[in-house]
């Protein structure tokens, strides 16, 4: 599997949990399960095949994680910084620190595995 | 004549067993003697270069000794690879002895440098000689006397195979000569079995030379295998153990087919991958998942107690 | 006939070898034939060749001076001859270097043995064969012994390398060898061109000279040895044994 489709395969299933274990740190939002885990669901998908891209692109392990972590930092931030329409409760660091965490092991899984163009050649 | 002094009788002994190569090849130290011949330190006056120059030894006058020494040089000029030594040329000495000449490697023999290096390093090096091995097989050529002390580490990585002068050329038609065909026989003249103990497979000590095939090569390695695994002085790992117990099986259908399928099993334990000879047992299989993407464990269990962590921060 | 004390004479060995015919029987193996002159001719190549091995151990292993050393070296091959010790020399048993050695120093401590009684006022014991191989060898005798044949070796190689350089118009290439390889090696060696310049020869031939004369120089050693042994085997060993210990 080539590394751009990890990165999108590796951040939809973490984005998939990722929204799940919402329930561990904030029980409350359980009514809104199905709409958060579909929404990081969305960005692991897309911050993922980044990633994933970008892996490609640069092979080294340490540039990787950094971008992992700033494509899922940025991607969460626009759902950190709303407010739950049901709680009316912020989420900030809720939503921003497990979204960076995914960006990092996404990034860290694209850059160790995953079949780049040369080792294909 | 008067009185020779030491240092003349010193450098007398040293004339008399320097070889004379011609004007071609300036002999200059004695690097060092095996059963078959001498090697030495020569310079190449043509290309102004060093090279190894092997000459038969002056007491060695036997036919098949010389004989042997002829064909190592050829089997080594049709052996192209990087683990083997490469042959610049051939001949015969003024004094009728036969000589070939060889490029020159610097560096320490397998188990002088087994005594210092790592275990990882050795398992590589090891890797590079399979591939060697491997390399000759697929050129029909087998070695016969695979032993550490017959891989040479040379001063910039490179991985050597040596003394190829026991070497059997598979599937020999039986019509080349009678000498070359007494070549392939695993017993010198006088019965004696070429090859060293405890690298030598059963089949080729006991001197049955038609069935001496590459399955004798896998056996010396999975000595050399097993020696390099002892030289660390620690327990040999279940799986590492179980590659050299196959490869040193007494029978030869036991053991692995190629040299590249002991290779390969090596290389799937170095990299945490299963192996061929060796069931893991359940535990054993999640410890050695573990182990190969200890990273990403340990990343995602740094998520899940960030995640907890959140929860009693939130609790507080 | 045997040889008596008075006929035993140390000449130098001076091609001795030649004076067998071509399909050369060992010398050692012609101590036991029974043509008297060419037991005879063995006889005298064998003490050439062990004469200095034996004077230096008698000398350093039991303290004698050089005079005394030749004639206790006389003594012991005169005994030797006298009872045969050298014809019945037994190839299957060891090299004869090793048997002359081993009878060297029974001789030699029976000797010193009874002169020592004999400064007292004892009588003279006569040596047995047993009685000299019953003498272990120390380390130091051997050492000398072995060192000192290795050396003799090479003065017999090169008188006979000498003569050949000599009968053959070769004097330049026997001078070049011997600055070089002989007198050169105790310290100042000289450089090709010095050679060259000395003996008003081309650079090139210098090289030429040394090689050819180291060449016929190591052929001149192992006839010597060839010589100087019983069989093959034992040639081998003693090609060996000059050559030094292995570097391998």
């Amino acid at each position: 599997m080539n590394k751009p489709m990890l990165g999108l395969a590796a951040g939809g299933v973490l984005g998939v949990l990722d929204g799940f274990t919402a329930l561990v740190s904030a029980p409350e939002v359980a009514p809104q399960l199905t709409t958060i885990v579909l929404g990081s669901m969305g960005k692991g998908l897309v911050a993922g095949f980044l990633i994933g891209w970008f892996a490609k692109k640069v092979n080294s392990l340490p540039l990787g994680i950094a971008f992992g972590l700033t494509m899922g930092a940025l991607f969460a931030l626009p759902f950190a910084m709303g407010t739950d329409p049901t709680t009316g409760q912020k989420y900030f660091w809720e939503i921003l620190i497990p979204g960076s965490m995914v960006g990092l092991v996404v990034g860290y899984l694209t850059q160790r595995y995953g079949a780049s163009v040369a080792a294909r050649a | 004549m008067n009185f020779i002094s030491d240092a003349a009788v010193t450098n007398l002994r040293l004339a008399i067993d320097t070889p004379d190569a011609g004007s071609r090849y300036i002999v200059h130290e004695l690097l060092g003697r095996g059963g078959m011949g001498a090697v030495y330190r020569a310079v190449d006056s043509v290309l102004g270069r060093d090279v190894a120059l092997k000459a038969l030894s002056i007491d060695a006058d036997s036919p098949d000794i010389a004989t042997r020494l002829t064909r190592e040089a050829r089997v080594l000029a049709h052996l192209e690879h990087p683990g083997i030594v490469a042959v610049h040329d051939a001949g015969i000495l003024d004094d009728g002895r036969p000589f070939y000449v060889m490029r020159l490697v610097r560096g320490k023999r397998l188990d002088e440098y087994a005594t210092s290096a790592r275990s990882g390093d050795l398992l590589r090096a090891f890797l590079r000689v399979c591939e060697a091995v491997s390399y000759a097989h697929a050129r029909d050529v087998i070695h016969r006397d695979l032993t550490p002390s017959n891989v040479m580490m040379g001063e910039f990585g490179e991985v050597l195979v040596l003394d190829w002068g026991v070497a059997k050329i598979a599937g020999e038609s039986p019509l080349t000569p009678a000498t070359v065909s007494r070549a392939n026989d695993v017993t010198t003249a006088d019965g004696t079995v070429v090859g060293t103990p405890g690298f030598m497979a059963p089949e080729q000590a006991m001197g049955r030379a038609a069935d001496v095939d590459a399955r004798a090569d896998v056996f010396g390695l999975g000595a050399i295998l097993g020696f390099l695994a002892e030289s660390s002085g620690e327990p040999i790992p279940r799986p590492l153990a179980a590659i050299i117990t196959r490869a040193t099986a007494p029978d030869a259908s036991s053991r692995y087919t190629t040299a590249d399928s002991l290779a390969n099993d090596v290389r799937h334990w170095l990299d945490g991958r299963p192996i061929v000879a060796y069931r893991e047992r359940a535990v054993e299989r999640v410890a050695r998942l573990y182990r190969r993407n200890k990273a990403l464990v340990l990343l995602l269990l740094a998520y899940a107690i960030v995640r907890v962590t959140i929860l009693l921060w939130r609790g507080v | 006939m045997r040889n008596s004390r008075a006929a035993i004479a140390f000449r130098p060995y001076l091609g001795a070898v030649r004076g067998f015919p071509d399909t050369r029987i060992s010398v050692v193996a012609a101590l036991s034939s029974d043509d008297v002159p060419e037991r005879a001719r063995a006889t005298e190549t064998v003490i050439a060749a062990y004469r200095t091995p034996v004077i230096a151990v008698l000398e350093r292993r039991w303290n004698m001076q050089p005079a005394d050393a030749e004639d206790m070296a006389h003594d012991f091959f005169a005994h030797a001859l006298d009872r045969e010790w050298l014809a019945r020399y037994d190839p299957a048993k060891g090299r004869f270097r090793v048997f002359l050695r081993t009878c060297l120093l029974g001789f030699a401590s029976t000797a010193h043995e009874a002169a020592t009684r004999q400064k007292r006022g004892g009588g003279i014991t006569h040596v047995s064969i047993d009685d000299a191989n019953a003498v272990a060898a120390d380390d130091e005798s051997t050492s000398i012994f072995d060192r000192e044949w290795i050396r003799s070796v090479l003065s017999i190689a090169l008188s006979a390398l000498e003569q050949e350089c000599l009968e053959r118009g070769r004097g330049a290439a026997w001078r070049a060898f011997v600055a070089y390889d002989v007198e050169g090696a105790d310290g100042a060696r000289p450089t090709y061109e010095a050679i060259a310049h000395a003996e008003e020869i081309p650079l090139t031939q210098v090289t030429n000279y040394l090689n050819s004369t180291r060449r016929r120089f190591r052929e001149h050693v192992l006839t010597t040895l060839r010589d100087l042994t019983a069989s093959d085997a034992e040639y081998r060993d003693e090609v060996r044994a000059l050559l030094g210990p292995r570097a391998l």
